[in-house]
């Protein structure tokens, strides 16, 4: 019986280094070669400031705020609306929302290209009223927004379903309106979940790369300028790009947790 | 004042609230008591307008409200998880329904500081919720719906998530702040103690139909059904014939017995017409070991029963089982023993929820139930 038992915490002792391998190897080893690279050239830091660095890094920051706040008005809006709202084809809803976490990302930017592009569904008729969409920092924040919405629906309609429905019996009793209880009960108790919502699209915006590639034309974001710059050689700016994305990611994750802690 | 008037409501196939009707007036507690899937919170909810009946009526001070909206009825509803609001402190929960009438500042300020007073809760205004007892929580939810001067006041439940002793001292204080309120109040609970403290009439509720309505005296002593008999503890139920029928009483011949037996019965209008009929008689109400009394049978012991208020015994005579309630101290015999049994005529009621022509006569003091276990 003991034998087996070891024999059992044996095997699961494998599998745990296994994992621990895996991790050091894919997150560790990387993060390592990345500061290696940058302090092989501690010269190549002066990057930092040139035009290669801050220009993709200034569109990168600004359209993902953008695209973020695009996505919590419209994200807060569409949790509400599956949550307490009566409509036909839920699930079926459900599931178009959530597509863009599952979509390949080309796949996302052909279907923009195609939608937005100057022949597409609703870009031809744009074209008319000489509004082009593609290939401008609009087209970026359009990218953005499609893959970051889903982060906000999804982590709003669960703070949102965990909300009492006695709670909003209770106000509408007491003679609230529906656009109190939202005001008042609904946003507060769900605060957290779209705070969390809100961190975690930003980081899924401000790291888009495969559709934004596709519709984003001669601009650069963060991401693109990475790509681009590690294929023509120049590591210097490679390296200090991604040293920036890098941080904004920790950043990102030391505010996520944070707002998760704080009840 | 409320008037229900044959609601129906159905979930899918099942039929929840089956044609209720009844009417509170203005300043009465209307208690509905019964076992949980009864249709009670249902019918609460239908009040207060968040659900919608499918059928029937309901009147709020003279006037139909059917399609009114919750937030437009002025009802206040003490809900049974209290549903206070934890992001709010307990001074803002109590303030959140007269922030919305648009009162000023001073006079919402002296409201709610006048009902925690009179809730003995000012001392917990700047806490929160989380931080609160379970007691001190069903204070909050009370204070947060009458402050709001509701025209109906629905409580479902109030005090079924306290432990027993608070219980029992909330009750009888809860009755207190809702008469001093002076509002109309319909009270669910399953709590036969609880329905006779609180209520100035009570329903009984079983499956979605009102087994029996009429004041805590009239449910009580006088159950319409086998259901309501049970429910209140006149557990003790026979079958009858009635054979004979004089000026101040009946004699009604028990069916289930092995051998003829009679007892003596008031005389009620019913016994006329309905020559069968099923009689309850309270455990309370059977003398135990002496033939004082009319009615005599003559038994053996079979079951001695611990409860609360001392034993309950089972005793069987002539193939007629009574329980019967008795003090510890007051009973020496064990099961086998043969034992008189004897209950007075005016303590034995035919199942019509009516009352005997010549009732005025009141109840030995033994018969007041203090509690049905």
């Amino acid at each position: 019986m003991s034998a087996f038992a070891n024999n059992r915490t044996a095997v699961l002792n494998v599998i745990m280094i296994f994992g621990f391998c895996v991790f050091a190897l894919l997150i560790i080893c990387p993060l390592i070669a990345l500061i290696l690279n940058v302090l092989q050239d501690i010269a190549s830091f002066k990057v930092l400031f040139s035009y290669h660095v801050t220009k993709p890094l200034v569109l990168s920051i600004f359209t993902a705020l953008a695209s973020t706040a695009i996505s919590t008005i419209a994200g807060i809006s569409l949790a509400y609306l599956m949550e307490y709202k009566k409509i036909f084809f839920r699930e079926t809803f459900d599931t178009l929302i959530n597509l863009p976490f599952v979509l390949p990302p080309s796949v996302a930017g052909y279907l923009l290209l195609i939608t937005f592009g100057k022949y597409g569904l609703v870009g031809y008729p744009l074209s008319f009223l000489g509004i082009e969409l593609m290939f401008s920092t609009v087209a970026i924040v359009i990218a953005q927004t499609f893959v970051a919405l889903p982060f906000i629906v999804k982590s709003t309609r669960t703070a949102m379903s965990a909300i009492p429905s006695n709670l909003i019996n209770a106000a509408k009793t007491m003679g609230a309106s529906e656009l109190l209880i939202f005001k008042q009960i609904i946003l507060p108790l769900s605060k957290k979940g779209i705070l969390a919502g809100i961190v975690m699209a930003y980081a899924r915006a401000i790291g888009e790369f495969g559709a934004t590639m596709m519709v984003c034309g001669l601009l650069t974001t963060l991401p693109i300028a990475i790509y681009t710059s590690a294929l023509s050689g120049e590591r210097e700016v490679a390296n200090i790009l991604s040293l920036v994305l890098i941080s904004i990611s920790f950043l990102i994750l030391a505010v996520f947790k944070k707002v998760m802690k704080n009840d | 004042m409320i008037e229900l008037i044959s609601i129906v409501k159905k979930f899918g196939n099942k039929t929840v609230l089956k044609n209720i009707g009844f009417k509170v007036n203005a300043g009465e507690i209307m208690v509905l008591l019964g076992g949980s899937g009864g249709g009670k919170t249902t019918l609460l909810n239908i009040i207060a307008g968040l659900i919608k009946q499918d059928a029937g009526d309901v009147i709020i001070k003279n006037k139909l409200v059917n399609d009114v909206p919750p937030e437009k009825r002025n009802v206040g509803f003490v809900f049974q998880d209290y549903a206070l609001f934890p992001h709010k402190n307990v001074f803002d929960n109590i303030a959140f329904g007269l922030r919305l009438k648009n009162l000023k500042r001073d006079l919402i300020n002296r409201k709610v500081n006048k009902i925690m007073e009179m809730l003995n809760i000012t001392e917990l205004a700047r806490k929160y919720i989380d931080e609160l007892s379970g007691g001190q929580k069903q204070r909050v939810a009370l204070a947060r719906s009458i402050v709001i001067e509701p025209d109906i006041l629905l409580l479902d439940e109030p005090l079924s998530a306290l432990d027993p002793l608070l219980r029992e001292k909330l009750r009888i204080e809860i009755k207190r702040i809702i008469k001093n309120t002076g509002v109309t109040a319909v009270y669910v609970t399953h709590n036969l103690t609880e329905a006779m403290t609180v209520g100035d009439k009570i329903a009984i509720f079983d499956k979605g139909e009102i087994m029996q309505l009429g004041t805590v005296d009239d449910v009580l002593y006088y159950p319409k059904n086998e259901f309501v008999a049970n429910f209140v503890g006149a557990n003790n139920i026979i079958k009858g014939k009635v054979v004979e029928f004089s000026e101040k009483e009946a004699v009604v011949e028990v069916i289930s017995a092995l051998k003829p037996v009679k007892v003596f019965v008031p005389k009620y209008p019913i016994l006329e017409k309905k020559r069968e009929m099923y009689f309850c008689i309270h455990p309370e109400n059977i003398l135990l070991g002496l033939k004082e009394h009319k009615n005599v049978l003559f038994g053996a012991v079979e079951n001695i029963i611990p409860v609360l208020q001392g034993l309950r015994v089972v005793v069987n005579a002539y193939g007629i089982k009574l329980c019967v309630s008795v003090t510890k101290n007051s009973f020496n015999y064990k099961i086998g023993d043969k034992v008189w049994l004897s209950f007075d005529k005016n303590s034995i009621h035919p199942l019509c929820g009516k009352r005997s022509r010549l009732e005025g006569k009141k109840f030995p003091l033994m018969c007041i139930k203090k509690d049905a276990v």
